[in-house]
């Protein structure tokens, strides 16, 4: 079978795929369909809930868990390992029910996208699903369509596509049947060629597919990301934490089993103390809790219009330190607009949002009314009646949209943006003929009955057009081009390229009559002797909420660098209007990048905001360079050639608009709106769940520590065990249960992006967590210890209740400690988390009903307690409070110390 | 156990009946609450009314040994500091009423209202 196809004649193509012209027949299709498969790309299978629920259960942590109750079990205390296991049931469920929400919402999205096409069967136009297209098909190609399949082109009428999701060039491809007399050829060069996933911007024509499904150039770079790996740095951060988890409860089991061998205590009771300390260290919230922590992220941002592919993508993305954007669709909104109109001397600034047909007029800094200005009217109209693109309202969506050329939309925007409305010119002045667009001539010519005569105008590349010019319109007349003119159209063309302004010329002539009878007869013979009229100077708009954007992500320290095919002006003038690029900013075009090593980029990378005329293998490259540099980096990105470097940034983000199915399938976030300002909100987001995620775990972490130093205490004294493998999952699991969950729904914290995020060390536990553990424990240990002493020699039952009680009330206050690292509990809203509120009046209740209810007595071996020894628990769990409120006290300190002393730092270099 | 039984058979169905009412009848029971923190000698009169029942009630019932025992004894606890803060701090109870009225906690109050309610009225008549 062939392999390429572009440098075969026509009937060599046919006869290699056994098809014709007019289309394969119906039955040929179906056995091929059956031989080849969907014309679908290669995506991973969705879970089953099976499979989701026992992936619950794939954690170190768990693993103990399950050991745990097996030993428990094996002691004959089934109600604690009863307990252990209902646990662990409850997080996988929680678990299973989050995922296969966000796998749903997925799914639905992906149906919503589904393509037909039109082809030719057994002679005859037929609309199928694109999944439905087989090799050796007749595709029917229309404007505004999806290419659904690679196919060598048959036939075409001014046949433009857009192949920027394919190969990162946003100039459309014209599109021809010649075969290329060439082997090897690089897909955009490939011109006679269609790529499955592009878009037809104007003109039609007719391919046989070459390709389908995983075959085609799309799906090849699908079935290509697949294989690379990349990991959220949060799942990281939690592997590192179970492993040193794992480590504490081995080194401590084995050190308590020494003691308590030492100290003469028989085998079973050590035993019993090694199993309960085993499950007081692990946090059997904490999977539960990050979960719903997450989860309650993911649906906040879903309300921002992102949507969470994976729960944990939403904290990875707070702390993300460079973003790298796509240009087009993300910074711009790929709406070409006119910007300045250089006629009769003068360059007049038009205004204007994307192809909205309205905008201001100025000329030298003044507003100005176009009607008063005939050279802008001439350029208007040159400009509306030369222009093919349809511009209309798309109501469902509330803007402007446009079908065909952007460039042709842009120039036909700016002639109703002087007032000239294409369907009444050419009432006045009837259609007669066309020259369409053709890359080798690189020009347009129309020609219009106007008063009489034939009025022909030309649109295209400057250099093109005026080599066609032979006058110039100056003073409302035309006159011989003359050699300044030239030089002077020169400079201004050089000034306007300079800036990154892509710039069309426009001329006209009046024809003499009868040089074309029939439309078909203008040829490119007629299109000489010209005078030039203007020069239109274009730039994608950029998105309107970019700026503000922009100033967000720079205060919170985020490095923002943008990634383009644009040549390096261009880039560079966009980047330096949406605020990316700033003055000594270094912009790397993708040669510079070839002539680096990855080590060389790597050291590179500092003071560079952009990367102009890059490759999908150059982003790819970019992305492992930040990476290698240590930086957590988030790429967007909308084109199939995007697909491996989003899989290889810590965090991939595909636009939903106008995003690939492979952009998506590789992306761990889709911003629903392809709206570079969800992306901060997102970032926010994630910081806010980062903080909430540290506080949980502080709580969580500094009540293991606790319960850990009470039994270590109670040995090393030679007290009984103080608290039971029972009592410790009530704390863990209920207490702390419902408090870790409502503090979890903590409100975000107020100047989240207004400084840089501190880089997390990889078990998420910083220094102050570490200490901020230990002045919560000690007073934890130390309380519970005295209290325990007093009872356990006269009455080891209510001993038990005090120390579970008073470990209890320690974790009621401690989880209000735990709110804020520096500020007082009576400096904040008291009843800004209604949840905390909510869930303290519910475990008070709870711990009543543990110490007065005989069921939860026979669990728990608790007596009840007389008032007084509640008045003594309360005042002793109280000393936590206290202790802490003295470290925030002097943590405010020191922060005021640091603020003020980088105030000085500040006024000094001022 | 029989005073118990006996201030549980008065509390129960009180509670109970506020329970239902505050979910039948919501937006009577917040304006209760404006109308009375409007009044200052409303709630000074409600304060020493309250204290004073808080002060009989734990001086008749402090017992700490099972369940139905420590809910009527918090309830005595209750009622006396309830009183107290009416008449010490007259403020806070502007403040909680507030917050209470504003938001979906006074549902929560009223579920609690209604369980508690419905087990003190269970083991006073039906147990």
């Amino acid at each position: 079978m062939l392999t390429t196809w572009h440098n075969k004649e026509l009937p060599a193509v046919l006869e290699a795929l056994r098809t014709t012209e007019n289309g394969l027949s119906a039955n040929e299709a179906v056995r091929r369909l059956k031989e080849d498969g969907f014309n679908a790309l290669p995506e991973a299978k969705p879970d089953g809930l099976a499979a989701i629920f026992l992936r619950q259960f794939r954690s170190p942590l768990i693993y103990i868990l399950l050991a745990a109750s097996g030993i428990v079990f094996l002691m004959h205390e089934y109600i604690d390992g009863s307990i252990i296991l209902a646990v662990l049931l409850f997080n996988a469920i929680v678990g299973t029910i989050q995922e296969g929400k966000a796998q749903n919402t997925l799914l639905a999205l992906k149906k919503f996208v589904e393509t037909t096409a039109t082809v030719l069967r057994d002679g005859r136009e037929l609309t199928i699903p694109d999944r439905e297209v087989v090799r050796g098909d007749v595709l029917v190609l229309q404007e505004g369509e999806k290419i659904p399949a690679d196919a060598r082109v048959i036939a075409t009428n001014n046949l433009k596509v857009d192949e920027a999701s394919l190969t990162g060039e946003s100039e459309p491809v014209s599109k021809n049947p010649e075969a290329i007399q060439k082997d090897a050829l690089a897909t955009p060069e490939q011109r006679n060629m269609v790529f499955k996933g592009s878009n037809i911007l104007a003109g039609n024509g007719r391919a046989v597919v070459v390709a389908t499904g995983q075959n085609t150039i799309i799906g090849k770079i699908a079935v290509q990301i697949s294989t690379i790996d990349s990991e959220i740095p949060l799942k990281a951060n939690i592997r590192y934490l179970s492993r040193a988890i794992i480590s504490v409860v081995a080194a401590v089991s084995a050190f308590l089993f020494v003691l308590g061998l030492i100290r003469g205590q028989d085998v079973v009771t050590i035993f019993t103390t090694v199993v309960s300390l085993a499950v007081s260290i692990i946090p059997e919230g904490l999977p539960i809790v990050i979960t719903l922590v997450l989860a309650t992220g993911v649906w906040r941002m879903s309300k921002r219009n992102a949507l969470i592919k994976k729960l944990q993508a939403v904290e990875a993305l707070g702390q993300a330190r460079v973003i790298a954007v796509d240009k087009t669709g993300t910074i711009t909104k790929n709406e070409l607009v006119v910007r300045e109109v250089y006629t009769d001397g003068k360059t007049f600034k038009i205004g204007g949002v994307g192809y909205e047909p309205k905008g201001p007029v100025e000329l030298g800094g003044k507003m100005v009314d176009a009607a008063n200005h005939p050279e802008l009217l001439l350029a208007g109209k040159v400009a509306a009646l030369c222009a093919g693109a349809r511009v209309t309202y798309v109501e469902a969506e509330g803007r402007w949209g446009v079908s065909g050329d952007p460039t042709e939309a842009a120039i036909r925007v700016l002639g109703e943006k002087v007032g000239f409305m294409k369907d009444d010119l050419m009432r006045e002045s009837p259609f007669v003929a066309e020259l369409p667009f053709d890359y080798k001539l690189k020009y347009h010519a129309t020609v219009y009955k106007v008063a009489g005569k034939n009025f022909l105008t030309v649109e295209g590349a400057p250099e093109a057009v005026l080599a066609l010019c032979t006058q110039i319109r100056r003073d409302g007349e035309s006159r011989p081009m003359r050699k300044q003119d030239k030089e002077e159209l020169g400079a201004v063309l050089i000034q306007m390229s300079g800036r990154g302004l892509r710039v069309v010329a426009g001329a006209v002539r009046d024809l003499p009559a009868g040089r074309q009878g029939k439309p078909s007869a203008l040829t490119p013979d007629a299109v000489h002797g010209l005078t030039f009229v203007s020069f239109f100077s274009m730039q994608d708009a950029l998105r309107p909420e970019v700026a503000e954007a922009m100033e967000r992500a720079t205060a919170a320290g985020i490095k923002v660098v943008m990634i383009t095919g644009d040549h390096k002006l261009t880039a560079r003038a966009i980047a330096k209007d949406a605020g990316i690029w700033k003055e000594g900013d270094k912009v790397y075009t993708g040669a510079e990048i070839d002539e680096m090593s990855d080590t060389e980029l790597a050291a590179k990378l500092e003071g560079v905001s952009v990367f102009a005329r890059v490759t999908p293998e150059h982003k790819l490259r970019i992305v492992n360079a930040y990476k290698k540099r240590g930086e957590i980096i988030a790429m967007t990105g909308d084109g199939v050639n995007d697909a491996p470097p989003l899989v290889a940034a810590d965090l991939g983000v595909a636009m939903g608009k106008i995003g690939t199915e492979v952009a998506k399938e590789a992306a761990d976030i889709i911003l629903l709106d392809d709206n570079f300002g969800s992306i901060v909100s997102a970032v926010e987001e994630g910081r806010s769940i980062y903080k909430t995620i540290k506080k949980v775990i502080l709580y969580l972490f500094s009540t293991s520590l606790g319960e850990v130093l009470v039994i270590t205490g109670a040995l090393l004294l030679g007290y009984p065990l103080p608290i039971l493998a029972a009592q410790i999952i009530w704390l863990n699991f209920v207490t702390d249960g419902f408090l870790d969950v409502a503090l979890a729904m903590e409100p975000k914290e107020e100047g989240l992006l207004s400084s840089a995020f501190k880089k997390p060390n990889k078990y998420i536990v910083d220094g102050l967590m570490a200490r901020r553990m230990v002045f919560m424990a000690l007073p934890m240990a130390l309380g519970t210890l005295f209290l325990f002493q007093g009872y356990f020699e006269n009455d080891l039952a209510k001993a038990w209740t005090i120390s579970l009680t008073t470990l209890a009330v320690f974790q009621w206050f401690n989880a209000w400690n735990c709110r804020s690292e520096s500020k007082s509990i009576f400096q904040m809203d008291f009843f800004s988390n209604k949840f905390l509120l909510g869930a303290t009046t519910l475990v008070i209740f709870l711990q009543i009903l543990a110490v007065y209810t005989p069921f939860l007595q026979s669990i728990l071996r608790t007596v009840p307690l007389s008032l007084s020894e509640w008045l003594m628990i309360i005042p002793v769990a109280a000393s936590i409070v206290v202790v802490e409120e003295v470290r925030k006290f002097f943590y405010r300190k020191r922060l005021d110390r640091n603020a003020y002393a980088a105030a000085d730092v500040h006024v000094a270099l001022q | 156990m029989t005073t118990t039984l006996f201030l549980a058979s008065i509390w129960g169905p009180l509670i109970l009946a506020v329970g239902v009412g505050v979910f039948v009848s919501r937006s009577y029971y917040v304006r209760i609450y404006r109308e009375l923190e409007k009044d200052a000698l409303s709630v000074l009169t409600f304060g020493m009314v309250s204290m004073a029942a808080g002060i009989i009630q734990v001086g008749m019932h402090n017992v700490w040994g099972n369940l139905p025992e420590v809910i009527v004894s918090l309830l005595g606890w209750g009622l006396l500091i309830k009183g107290t803060t009416f008449i010490v701090a007259p403020k806070l109870v502007d403040m909680s009423g507030d917050w209470a009225a504003d938001s979906k906690l006074i549902s929560v109050v009223g579920g609690f209202m209604l369980l508690i309610g419905a087990y003190l009225t269970y083991i006073s008549y039906f147990a």
